[in-house]
């Protein structure tokens, strides 16, 4: 059977008429697929069935007619409504159906990211982005190729805190690499705006040990802002890859980011003025990366580093040499920035000032309270959680046919434990 | 002839502790080395004599005073104890070895060297040293020691530096040098001859012994390249196991006259492959050879072991490199800079051998003992007035300041080891400098994590950080799960990201 | 509260009666009535009331609730959620949003970072016309930069209108607080002048206010003594946990 396309009434009735049990929802799947092209070359007359249709109880011949009428060119006055009206659907369309047809969803989302930036107007994605990713993951660890967008859009739109929270799920299942390379970029800048520095650290780290068998523009940005983030949270730059880095990233991204490297280098030696004076020099490269604003924070992270670095050395010491020694100029300066690192937790100290003295004390932590022996547990918990996910992955992929031809194929080429991670055949 | 009769000498310092009670007096002890012949030997005899009995009160006391180790140690920064007192009188007023402190006897030093290495060693000291009487009393020994030889080519650097400085007697002279460059001509023209004659005949013993002649001709002569070349090219016409070490020793010579000490390294352990051939006498020459070696690629700890491996035997055999004195030297201070404490003790206080070598310079045994028992300052003042004779050594001078440091910091760290707190102002004073740099010196030991200590910079006092084990596991096991959680994380990423490349490859197969 | 000034329609009543009060409810709602109204109505219609229905309806409720009942640290994120749901309904809400409010609800939680993006999303119209804003984005750039002092400064150095005293004044509470805690974690000895600083009083006020955390002073020197707080923490573990841990234990042992 096929659909009856021939006018709006009566593909707007077959709709309504197949949106009920969920076999007759797949059987309009197949239905409005075959006349998906004829929904496509007449969009402007079946834009009308959207007035009819219920977003929420149609949404399957809602999103087909939608993805349709959006897939030309938008003019700008129409641009407004097509986005409110794209908000409204992602509010309330049904999940079961338009996961039937996530392709076309996902590319009537990107369509609302494009509008809203023609707009001018990035906030108004942020909520339905977010509400758009839920609705079309299968888990929490699934990334979706809406990721990029929704951290794009909190990006343009200032909204930082909630991009974060997209930020904190566990993400696994990656279906493009692209979308993981932007996933992990955009994220990474959005823990700097947050100043979640170890997951920036570990979102930058990802894209530049990701397998790659060319490089990429998102590569090596990511591996600039990846020093910088290491410079200030660490306070040390470790220029060796991963071995599982590919080759590609080993050989190249040093060159491509040759005034970074030499940045870390000049860190490394703990004077602060040779660095204001490297970044000084080198002030156009920085500001042409948009990576100045990092820079900075390099340079003020040295003096906490060189007072870190005294903490493992003194019990006491006065402000005076805390100055000196860390090339502060005054020595209540010095006092200050002691004073922003207790605040900061980031060393345990006491200023005494009638002396003009610190003295930095161990870590106070007991780890005997309850909530040390909950955080533990959970720790466990979790570690257990991933041991057990890796396992099963291990299993399925030793078992899996192809693989192991694979191996039989090209074990005189590589080392058996290199092929450790290869996985099975993903069957969609 | 060895410089010393180890049975003659005391061995041990436990046996001449015993043997100072039977012999109450000093005359009695003096009659005991009455079969030394030579002036200088006595005396340096006598010193070594006495300088062991200290010895042995020093081993005594610290036997007897071994629990009370950390109050000896506190008081050394101190005044001192009587003892301490006592010694360095006894120091001051006996010591006068070869290489001390005082300005270098370069007569002394240049006796216990022949050949070529002597005078390179003279050109050394005039080229290093500052003192002018000093550098024109070097060149003086080198040009009269050229002048027994054939070398031209050294001549006529010498007399340059010279630069008439010594008066007529000490000038270009071209006659000596015409009469030795045409014997010499005539002298190369005949072994040519020979070994000609030797080729065609393929008598392979003689084309090795007309080779070796070669390689003799070019090493008096200053060719050092062609005498390198002609001693190893005999090794094709070796025949027995004793030629390819003859051959071998050869190649180390000249190669420690180059500078070539990769070859000597090579050279050395082929000829140790002919175990059985060696004689004491050589695996002592070959050992120094290797200790050169590693000293010179400073690789410590190893010269260390080969110096302190050299036996006795080796007495003045080896001349023509090195001094048995340059053995007890060169050792001491590696082992110093590299060992621990306990393979300080085992290897070197308690080794019998090596015992030997260290009489014959007195200071560095004493440094190494007072090293050993805690008396920095005085093995540092040692370590001072040792110093500048010590640049003036040909293969020393490089290292000289990488093994203070190197010795410096250990004891820094041997003499912070015990305690729980220690006074930087007394400490300070046993390393004879101030407060502030000594700071400075612990900061560096610390943050290498050398000593595990903190300064109290307010009250001058280091205090030893002993580590929670408890709190250490805990913040292990939390970072080691933190660690874990995101890098099987990425792992399971990365593996879903070769997944999918691999199924796009597969995909465009198909 | 400022953005209740909003002026209200007839019409906005009656959308008010079909929606239900928050816009949170309206977004995802499933109301039958609503639905079909919009179905019978068409897209165009539908649009129209939308923008009405927004332009009217910025539904302050749950933010004047928030802060009749003081529960200030929920106002960040009332503000946050409320803003994106205007947004994602294409209400241009800038003109009548309570920015000062928004941003010092992210500053009375010390989240600097979300208050400083915030600050940078203001349009510079807003900026320049809204001084209170402005005063209240000093307060902010204060804590940005560790001026401690600078935060009592920026505080005391604008007249606040009355929808915001409250909130500024418990923020001066809350600050002053944290200080003091700060204080007693970093100081062993202080000097009277700075405490004076740090707690944004004058110096006798100081002085007094930490006599009575039962700290001392020396006149001679002006010194204060920090008195160090103990920290009780709860040490008593739920025995299910422990039971967990102890598996964990025989687990490895075994």
């Amino acid at each position: 059977m096929n659909l009856n396309v021939n006018s709006v009434d009566s593909l707007v009735a077959e709709i309504q008429g197949l949106s009920g049990s969920s076999q007759d929802v797949n059987h309009l799947n197949s239905l409005l697929k075959q006349s998906e092209d004829v929904i496509r070359s007449q969009a402007a007359t079946f834009a009308s069935c959207l007035t009819r249709l219920d977003p929420s109880l149609h949404s399957l011949g809602y999103l087909y007619v939608l993805e349709a009428c959006t897939a030309g060119p938008i003019p700008e006055a129409q641009a407004n409504e097509l986005v409110l009206s794209v908000v409204r659907f992602i509010d309330m369309c049904s999940v079961e159906q338009i996961r039937l047809v996530p392709d076309k969803f996902i590319s009537v989302c990107k369509r609302l990211h494009e509008q809203v930036m023609v707009l001018g107007a990035p906030m108004r994605a942020v909520a339905p982005l977010l509400t758009a990713i839920r609705k079309i993951q299968l888990s929490s660890e699934h990334l979706t190729p809406l990721h990029p967008d929704f951290l794009q859009v909190c990006l343009s739109a200032k909204c930082y805190k909630i991009g974060y929270s997209i930020l904190e799920d566990d993400v696994l299942e990656v279906d493009q690499p692209r979308d993981f390379f932007l996933y992990c970029y955009y994220g990474g800048m959005i823990c700097i705006g947050q100043k979640r520095l170890a997951k920036a650290l570990e979102l930058f780290h990802n894209v530049v040990t990701a397998p790659m068998s060319s490089m990429n523009a998102i590569a090596v940005e990511a591996y600039k802002k990846y020093i910088l983030v290491s410079l200030i949270h660490l306070r040390q730059f470790s220029a060796s890859f991963p071995k599982y880095t590919s080759s590609v990233a080993q050989r190249n991204l040093k060159n491509f980011s040759q005034p970074y490297i030499e940045l870390a280098n000049s860190y490394s030696t703990g004077n602060i003025s040779e660095l204001e004076a490297f970044v000084q020099a080198n002030q156009e490269k920085f500001e042409n990366g948009n990576n100045l604003g990092l820079v900075k924070q390099v340079v003020s992270s040295m003096y906490k580093r060189n007072i870190q670095r005294l903490t493992q050395t003194y019990l006491t010491l006065s402000l005076q040499d805390i100055a000196n020694t860390a090339q502060i100029n005054t020595p209540k300066e010095a006092e200050m920035h002691v004073l922003e690192m207790i605040e900061d937790g980031e060393i345990y100290a006491t200023i005494n000032q009638k002396d003009g003295m610190v003295r930095f004390l161990e870590d106070p932590e007991q780890y005997k309270t309850c909530e040390m022996i909950e955080h533990i547990d959970s720790s466990i918990q979790r570690i257990m959680k991933l041991s057990k996910k890796l396992t099963t992955m291990d299993e399925s992929m030793s078992c899996d046919p192809l693989y192991l031809s694979k191996v039989g194929r090209e074990r005189q080429r590589y080392d058996f434990d290199d092929f450790d991670s290869v996985p099975q055949k993903f069957n969609l | 002839m060895g410089p010393i009769n180890p049975s003659n000498t005391i061995v041990s310092p436990t046996s001449g502790w015993r043997r100072l009670k039977s012999c109450r007096d000093q005359s009695t002890l003096h009659r005991v080395l009455d079969g030394a012949t030579d002036d200088r030997k006595l005396r340096n005899e006598t010193l070594s004599c006495k300088e062991t009995l200290r010895n042995c009160a020093i081993m005594e006391t610290e036997e007897e005073a071994s629990g009370q180790m950390t109050d000896e140690i506190y008081a050394n920064g101190g005044d001192g104890e009587a003892l301490s007192q006592q010694q360095q009188q006894q120091q001051q007023q006996q010591r006068r070895p070869i290489i001390s402190g005082e300005q270098l006897d370069i007569e002394a030093y240049a006796a216990l060297y022949t050949d070529r290495t002597k005078i390179s060693r003279l050109i050394f000291i005039a080229d290093k040293c500052d003192n002018v009487s000093m550098q024109l009393e070097a060149l003086r020994m080198a040009y009269d020691e050229i002048k027994k030889g054939e070398n031209t080519q050294l001549f006529r650097e010498v007399v340059q530096k010279i630069d008439g400085r010594l008066g007529p007697n000490y000038g270009p002279d071209s006659g000596w040098m015409d009469a030795v460059d045409r014997r010499a001509e005539q002298r190369k023209e005949k072994l040519e001859n020979e070994l000609n004659a030797y080729r065609t005949n393929l008598i392979k013993e003689s084309i090795r012994m007309g080779y070796n002649d070669f390689g003799e001709f070019y090493y008096t002569h200053g060719a050092l390249g062609d005498a390198f070349k002609n001693y190893v090219r005999t090794r094709d016409y070796c025949t027995t196991a004793k030629h390819i070490i003859h051959m071998c020793l050869n190649a180390i010579l000249v190669s420690i006259e180059m500078g070539q000490f990769a070859h000597v390294t090579s050279y050395v352990s082929k000829a140790e492959q002919n175990k059985n051939d060696l004689d004491p006498i050589t695996i002592a020459k070959l050992q120094c050879a290797a200790g050169l070696a590693h000293l010179e690629a400073k690789k410590y700890k190893h010269a260390a072991r080969k110096f302190l491996e050299t036996a006795p035997e080796l007495g003045n055999n080896y001349s023509e490199v090195i001094a048995a004195q340059d053995v007890a030297t060169y050792g001491g201070l590696c082992a110093l800079a590299s060992f621990d404490r306990a393979e300080l003790k085992a290897k070197v206080i308690d080794n019998i051998n090596f015992r030997n070598f260290l009489e014959l310079v007195p200071e560095v045994r004493e440094l190494i003992h007072d090293f050993y028992s805690s008396h920095y300052a005085s093995c540092l003042d040692y370590l001072g007035n040792l110093k500048a004779n010590l640049l003036l050594d040909i293969h020393l001078h490089d290292h000289v300041e990488m093994l203070y440091t190197q010795i410096r910091n250990k004891a820094l760290i041997q003499y912070t080891h015990p305690f729980v707190s220690v006074d930087l102002n007394m400490m300070a004073n046993a390393f004879k400098t101030t407060v502030a740099g000594l700071q400075k010196e612990l900061e560096a030991l610390i943050t290498d994590n050398q000593i595990q200590a903190r300064i109290d910079s307010h009250n001058k006092i280091l205090y030893a950080r002993h580590a929670d084990q408890r709190k250490a596991t805990f913040q292990r096991v939390l970072q080691t799960g933190v660690e874990f959680d995101r890098d099987v994380r990425a792992m399971l990423l990365r593996a879903n990201l070769i997944k999918h490349d691999y199924n796009l490859k597969a995909s465009r197969k198909i | 509260m400022c953005a209740c000034e909003a002026p209200s329609e007839v019409g906005a009543l009656y959308f008010k009666s079909i929606l239900t009060p928050n816009l949170e409810a309206f977004s995802c709602t499933q109301s039958s009535v609503l639905r079909a109204f919009f179905v019978s109505a068409g897209i165009d219609v539908e649009l129209y009331i939308m923008h009405t229905v927004a332009a009217d309806r910025m539904d302050f409720s749950r933010l004047t609730d928030a802060m009749a009942s003081r529960s200030f640290d929920k106002i960040a994120d009332i503000c946050d959620q409320l803003m994106l749901q205007l947004a994602s309904q294409g209400v241009a809400f800038q003109e009548e949003w309570p920015y000062a409010v928004h941003l010092l609800g992210h500053i009375y939680l010390n989240d600097l970072n979300s208050a400083r993006f915030l600050w940078k999303s203001i349009p510079s119209s807003i900026k320049e016309n809204r001084p209170e804003v402005v005063a209240v984005w000093k307060i902010g750039q204060h804590l940005w930069t560790r001026n401690y002092a600078g935060v009592y400064d920026s505080i005391r150095g604008f007249n606040w209108s009355a929808e915001i005293q409250i909130f500024i004044a418990s923020f001066a509470e809350r600050y002053t607080k944290r200080m003091l805690e700060l204080l007693m974690s970093a100081y062993s000895t202080i000097s009277v002048q700075d405490t004076a600083l740090f707690l944004g009083m004058n110096e006798n006020d100081a002085t007094n206010y930490v006599l009575q955390q039962g700290w001392n002073v020396d006149a001679a020197s002006q010194m204060l003594t920090v008195k160090k707080q103990t920290v009780v923490t709860e040490q008593k573990i739920d025995p299910s946990k422990l039971q967990r841990l102890t598996e964990y234990v025989f687990h490895l042992e075994h």
